[in-house]
């Protein structure tokens, strides 16, 4: 077949194809047309070089500007990726934030989330400090919140509140704890904004504990064999049952930090299963105790 | 001031001539927008936009446009890439009806730069170098789309050079 017949068919096909344009169309381009002023003398409209044929048209579809409409989508989605992109990222910063506040290393909440004001929510409340002997186990893996129940009285508490006390904090006796078997392995203390802190860290779970107020820093040791006096004019009891050091304990054993409200906390005694601590303080203030979990850790925070 | 009023409009391009090449080459270039769009509608809206394209540049090309139509027609081209580019999920409404499987129905299915090359080489039977100005491409380039295209309608047509049906 010869590429005359290609041809004529190609011809006969676009001719099948396609149609001649409707009478309307050069009449609304002419209507157009005369509607528009000529082009301006200087002005560089459309093709300057377009010399010779066609030529010129390249030069002309170089130089076209693509349509307001098309840029205001463009300029659109760039503000659109902008502001997914900074709330993303700092939606990621504060998980972030929150994820580096739940490190089981970090036994002090944030000055901000002192327990005197607004407990922070990411800590373990797993302390029950009242009364009662029949509590949940406070041994929880995770840094789960739970609420604390407000502490019951203790009759044989004897040093009355002399400050009031901040929400969370009582200045009667509290305990709490589970029956697991508490390995004690360190205890420390520091100073936060509106409270001192001391924590005693357990291998296992938190064993069952009190925590006692009295009226002097006076703390009988030993089984009542001799009678130790810590710094300050009052003090703490906190006596863990079913609890151990021996073998697993490496903290100190006396801690003079000289904080406004904690002034000394001393291991009193570690035998047949209870382990004695007391705090000496500057003065009769409330505390709250409470427990924490991953590692496990019973912290007392003492109002200043 | 009468003065400056009569150069004005001597340097001012006419309307009529331009409107009196633009009607020579309304065809083809309806023609051309419909085969690279294959919507009635949409080529019509893109000629008359290449038009009026054509005549902001026109002052300055007037005196120096020996071929009309063939920049035109690049006009026409240019103005369908936009037209595709901004509207690329558009619904064709091309009205003619062409059979399932014949030639017209292949050339219908070629990509539009082949079909434009094609048209503008068979239809308006213009010669490589210019289809090659109006698509903005190199001759060997239009060259190989026609090459390609009929070895691609070549079987459609039997042995007498008849459409097969």
């Amino acid at each position: 077949m010869s590429q005359r017949t290609l041809h004529e068919h190609v011809r006969r096909a676009f001719a099948a194809l396609t149609a001649p344009p409707s009478p309307q169309l050069a009449d609304r381009v002419r209507q157009s047309l005369w509607e528009r002023p000529a082009p301006a003398a200087g002005r560089p409209a459309e093709p300057a070089a377009t010399a010779a044929a066609g030529a010129g048209a390249a030069g002309l579809l170089a130089r076209a500007r693509p349509p307001a409409s098309l840029l205001a989508l463009i300029a659109g989605v760039l503000l659109v990726a902008l502001v997914a992109g900074l709330l993303l990222f700092s939606g990621a910063g504060r998980q972030l934030g929150r994820q580096v506040a739940r490190l089981p290393g970090l036994s002090a909440p944030s000055r901000g989330a002192a327990p005197g004001r607004s407990p922070t929510p990411t800590l373990a409340r797993t302390s029950t400090p009242s009364a009662s002997p029949s509590v949940s186990p406070s041994a929880s893996p995770s840094p789960t919140e739970q609420p604390t129940p407000a502490p019951t009285a203790t009759p044989a508490a004897p040093a009355p509140p002399p400050v009031a006390a901040l929400p969370g904090y009582s200045c009667d006796a509290q305990s709490g704890g589970g029956g697991a078997q508490g390995a004690m392995t360190t205890a420390r203390v520091g100073a936060q904004n509106g409270f001192d802190r001391f924590v005693i860290q357990f291998g296992g779970g938190v064993p069952r504990f009190e925590v006692q107020p009295q009226g002097s820093a006076a703390f009988v040791q030993n089984g009542g064999a001799t009678t130790v006096t810590l710094q300050g004019s009052s003090g703490l009891k906190v006596v863990l049952r079913n609890a151990s050091g021996a073998g697993t304990y490496g903290g100190p054993s006396d801690m003079q930090p000289g904080f406004s409200a904690l002034r000394e906390a001393r291991l009193l005694s570690d035998s047949q299963g209870v382990v004695e601590w007391g705090i000496g303080l500057s003065h009769a203030t409330c505390f709250h105790a409470w427990t924490l979990g991953s590692p496990s850790r019973l912290v007392i925070d003492v109002q200043q | 001031m009468g003065e400056d009023r009569s150069k004005r409009e001597e340097l001012t391009p006419s309307r009529d001539a331009f409107m009196t090449h633009v009607d020579a080459v309304l065809d083809p270039a309806y023609r051309l927008a419909s085969v690279l769009l294959a919507d009635d509608t949409a080529a019509e809206e893109a000629v008359h936009r290449a038009t009026m394209r054509a005549w902001r540049g026109y002052r300055r090309v007037s005196g120096e446009v020996t071929n009309f139509r063939t920049w035109f027609l690049a006009i026409v081209v240019d103005q369908c890439r936009r037209e595709r580019w901004l509207h690329p999920f558009r619904r064709r409404s091309s009205q003619r009806l062409v059979r399932p499987g014949g030639l017209p129905d292949a050339i219908r299915r070629l990509p539009a730069g082949t079909r434009a090359a094609l048209f503008c080489f068979f239809f308006l039977d213009l010669p490589l170098d210019e289809v090659a100005h109006v698509l903005r491409v190199t001759p060997a380039r239009v060259r190989a789309r026609v090459y390609r295209a009929g070895e691609q309608l070549q079987p459609l047509l039997d042995e007498n050079g008849s459409p097969a049906t």
